[in-house]
C-alpha cells in the first residue's frame, strides 16, 4: 500500500480533496479542516476499528488503506455493506447516532486519522459549508447503500462482481488513487463473497468467467480492468449514485 | 488449511477451477460445495437450465479427486413419507389393479389354450 507516501501529506488532505469534488470550499473552510486536532494511528489488516454496540467518541478518517463496514447475522453470516477508500470518513454517522449499529474493520493495513467528535461538531457549527459538505457525504453514503441493495438483491452473480469492481475502480479514479484501470484491492475471496452475498467458490467461478471474457485480470491484490466500458455494461453500472460532482 | 478446486461438470463440458479455495478440511469443502450448488441452481433455473444435470468434482492441490457432488443430491427435497392412511389406500388400489390384470391374463390364457386345442383338432383332420 501507499502508507509511506502519506507521511509528508497533511492527514486531512485526502478528506479535503474528497469534499472538494462535490463542494466548493473556501480557503477558510480548508484551513479549518487542516486545523482539526487529529491523531494518526497505523492499524493492522483485519482489525476492528469500531464494533456494533460501541459508543465512539471520535470519527475515523481513512488516510490510507481499505476499510469495510459489515453486519453479521445470528447464524454468523457476515454481509459487507460498503468498502471505504482513502479520504472517506466511514463512521461520520457516529457524530449524531451515538451507538454503532454495525462493525467497521480494516481490510488492509491502514493509516487512520482519529478526530474527536467535539472538534468535529465545533467545525461544523463554525463553518456551514463544511457542515453541508459532510452532510452531503453521508447522503452519498446512503446512495451507495441503496445501490448495494439492488446489487445483492436483484443482479446475477457475474453482474454483482462487475458492479463492485466498477464502483471501486471509479471511486479510486475520482480520488486519483488508481493508475488508469489498475488498482490495489486487498480483498480476499471471502471478503468479496461477503460483499456480494455469494459463497467464495461461487465468487471464484465468476472471477474466472470475467477473466475469460477479457474483463478482469487479477494478480495477488492488483486488479486490472482491461475493458471498463464493457464491464460497466455487464454490471449495470451507472455512476450517478456516487454523485461525484457539484452538479449531481 | 488446504486448497480445494471445484470443477463444474455439465452435460457435454467441464468448467475447470484453476484458482481454488482455501478451506480447513474436506468436510468444510463438502459444505461449501453444497452451499454453492444451491446458489448456482438458482442462477441456472433463472436461465431455464436444469441444475440436476450438473456435478461438482472436488480435487485437492495434487489434482486427486476428493469427492463428487451431483447437484441433485443437494437440490432434491428429502423423500416425503406419505401418511399411513394414504399408504393403505395406495396398497389397496395397487392390489385391485394387480388382481384385475391377473384375471384378465387368466381369461386371455384360457382363450389362447382353447384356440390352440381347436387348431390341433383341425390339424389332425388334414
Amino acid at each position: 500500500m501507499m502508507v509511506s507516501g502519506t507521511v509528508a501529506m497533511h492527514p486531512a488532505e485526502r478528506l479535503i480533496r474528497k469534499l472538494q469534488i462535490t463542494t466548493a470550499l473556501s480557503a477558510e473552510d480548508v484551513s479549518a479542516l487542516e486545523q482539526l486536532p487529529i491523531h494518526i494511528k497505523e492499524v493492522a489488516a483485519r482489525t476492528a476499528i469500531v464494533r456494533e454496540g460501541e459508543r465512539p467518541s471520535q470519527c475515523c478518517l481513512l488516510v490510507d488503506g481499505f476499510i469495510c463496514r459489515s453486519k453479521t447475522t445470528d447464524a454468523g453470516k457476515r454481509q459487507i455493506l460498503s468498502i471505504h477508500i482513502s479520504g472517506d470518513i466511514p463512521d461520520l454517522q457516529s457524530l449524531h447516532l451515538h451507538v454503532m449499529d454495525h462493525d467497521m474493520t480494516t481490510l488492509s493495513r491502514c493509516a487512520v486519522a482519529f478526530i474527536g467528535h467535539e472538534a468535529m461538531r465545533a467545525v461544523t457549527r463554525e463553518r456551514p459549508i463544511v457542515a453541508e459538505a459532510l452532510w452531503r457525504e453521508t447522503l452519498i453514503d446512503a446512495a451507495v447503500f441503496r445501490e448495494w441493495i439492488v446489487n445483492v438483491g436483484r443482479r446475477s452473480a457475474v453482474s454483482r462482481l462487475a458492479h463492485l469492481l466498477a464502483e471501486i475502480g471509479t471511486r479510486l479514479q475520482v480520488m486519483r488513487l488508481a493508475e488508469g484501470d489498475r488498482f490495489e484491492l486487498p480483498m480476499t475471496q471471502l471478503d468479496i463473497a461477503d460483499a456480494l452475498g455469494l459463497t467464495p467458490v461461487h465468487v471464484n467461478r465468476v472471477v474466472q468467467e470475467l477473466r475469460r471474457a477479457g474483463l478482469l485480470e487479477l494478480r495477488k491484490h492488483t486488479v486490472f480492468l482491461p475493458d471498463l466500458p464493457r464491464l460497466k455494461e455487464l454490471g449495470d453500472f451507472d455512476d450517478l449514485y456516487l454523485h461525484q460532482s457539484e452538479s449531481l | 488449511m488446504a486448497r480445494y478446486f471445484f470443477h463444474l461438470v455439465s452435460p457435454g463440458q467441464c468448467s475447470r477451477d484453476d484458482i481454488g479455495t482455501e478451506l480447513p478440511n474436506a468436510e468444510a469443502a463438502y459444505l461449501e460445495a453444497c452451499d454453492t450448488a444451491i446458489e448456482l441452481s438458482y442462477e441456472m433455473l433463472r436461465e431455464r437450465q436444469d441444475p440436476s444435470r450438473h456435478t461438482f468434482e472436488i480435487t485437492d492441490s495434487d489434482g486427486h479427486m476428493v469427492f463428487e457432488l451431483p447437484f441433485a443430491e443437494v437440490t432434491r427435497p428429502a423423500e416425503r413419507v406419505p401418511p399411513r392412511a394414504d399408504l393403505r389406500a395406495s396398497i389397496h388400489r395397487h392390489h385391485e389393479h394387480a388382481s384385475g390384470i391377473i384375471s384378465e391374463l387368466r381369461a386371455n390364457f384360457g382363450q389362447t389354450q382353447s384356440l390352440l386345442q381347436s387348431t390341433k383338432a383341425l390339424l389332425t383332420q388334414i
